[in-house]
């Protein structure tokens, strides 16, 4: 029999030349990025719900971030637990906060926060954050953020009685 | 005259064989060899997937179009280096969807005439708490590498 060896590489090459053309042989690529970004401030919805407010947290350990008025919603003032305040500006106008009879009202910790109506005892605190000669003064500049273990807001006119508190904070 | 008689004679000679020529036919086959290297490109390459989650928060799902266009008829298949992007502590999945994210894609594809569209999607389960110390983290630096095999 005569082999014709030209014929035999000939076959050789072509089934190499399909093995290289398989699937895998050839690859394409592209790189792209992802961007992840974690907030750690929830909106807990127990706090909220006790406090009738918005009360946000940190979400990991539920340490109390900040707590605001629920949208529509008047903030009570009353609470149990220890709260930080991030006042904005002209949250509380200067006038109606009487500070002289509590040096704690700065920075930091402080036992209560008492609010006044100074300049008008005939009226009602909730028509006195209304009056448009406080209500457009500047921020008590010691009314920064602060933890707050409670929260009384007295009527001046009716000594020792609590009001609702009706600024939005 | 004489002279112009015979060169007159000698062309009219030629043209009568050039005309006797022209009356025959002679053919040959050409062959035409083609040659097509099938391949596959990413024309739309993916983007970037940002993904923005609260910790303990509900499920978060972001993805990046991308489009492949192949040799018609071709087969392929589509893999990430990593399928996941696991950052800041969450356990981020990645997976190649179809362009509707009705399905994931694995396996051979079958190229067809035009450019095929699918989606690299990322997802975040509800209720991770994640690694981060502070109210926001942001991790920019993670890379996926998306590879067409065919």
């Amino acid at each position: 029999v005569e082999v014709r060896w030209s014929e035999v590489l000939r076959v050789f090459a072509l089934a190499g030349a399909c093995a290289a053309g398989g699937a895998g042989a050839a690859e394409t690529s592209a790189t792209f990025g992802i961007h992840v970004t974690l907030n750690n401030i929830c909106v807990s919805a127990l706090l909220s719900a006790q406090t009738h407010a918005q009360v946000k947290v940190f979400c990991p350990t539920g340490q109390f971030v900040q707590i605001e008025a629920a949208p529509d919603q008047s903030f009570l003032g009353t609470h149990g637990s220890a709260f930080r305040f991030n006042l904005p500006a002209n949250a509380l106008p200067t006038g109606v906060v009487f500070t002289n009879s509590d040096a704690m009202l700065g920075s930091g910790t402080i036992a209560s926060l008492r609010i006044t109506n100074l300049q008008e005892t005939t009226v009602s605190l909730a028509d006195a954050l209304t009056l448009p000669e406080i209500a457009a003064t500047a921020r008590h500049p010691e009314l920064a953020g602060g933890s707050v273990t409670s929260m009384r807001v007295y009527n001046t006119r009716d000594d020792g009685e609590p009001v609702e508190l009706l600024v939005s904070f | 005259m004489k002279k112009l008689l015979s060169i007159l004679a000698f062309v009219m000679a030629a043209a009568a064989a050039l005309t006797a020529q022209a009356a025959g036919t002679d053919t040959a086959p050409v062959a035409v060899h083609v040659t097509l290297t099938a391949a596959c490109k990413i024309t739309t390459p993916p983007g970037t997937i940002t993904v923005a989650y609260t910790s303990l928060g509900a499920a978060v799902n972001a993805n990046t179009p991308f489009g492949v266009t192949c040799s018609n008829g071709l087969s392929y298949s589509m893999a990430l280096n990593t399928a996941n992007a696991n950052a800041l502590g969450l356990s981020i999945p990645l997976a190649i969807r179809d362009s509707t994210d009705a399905n994931d894609i694995t396996g051979s594809q079958t190229a067809g005439a035009s450019e095929a569209n699918y989606i690299v999607k990322a997802s975040v389960t509800a209720g991770q708490a994640g690694n981060c110390g502070t109210a926001t983290c942001t991790d920019n630096s993670i890379s996926r590498t998306l590879t067409i095999s065919y």
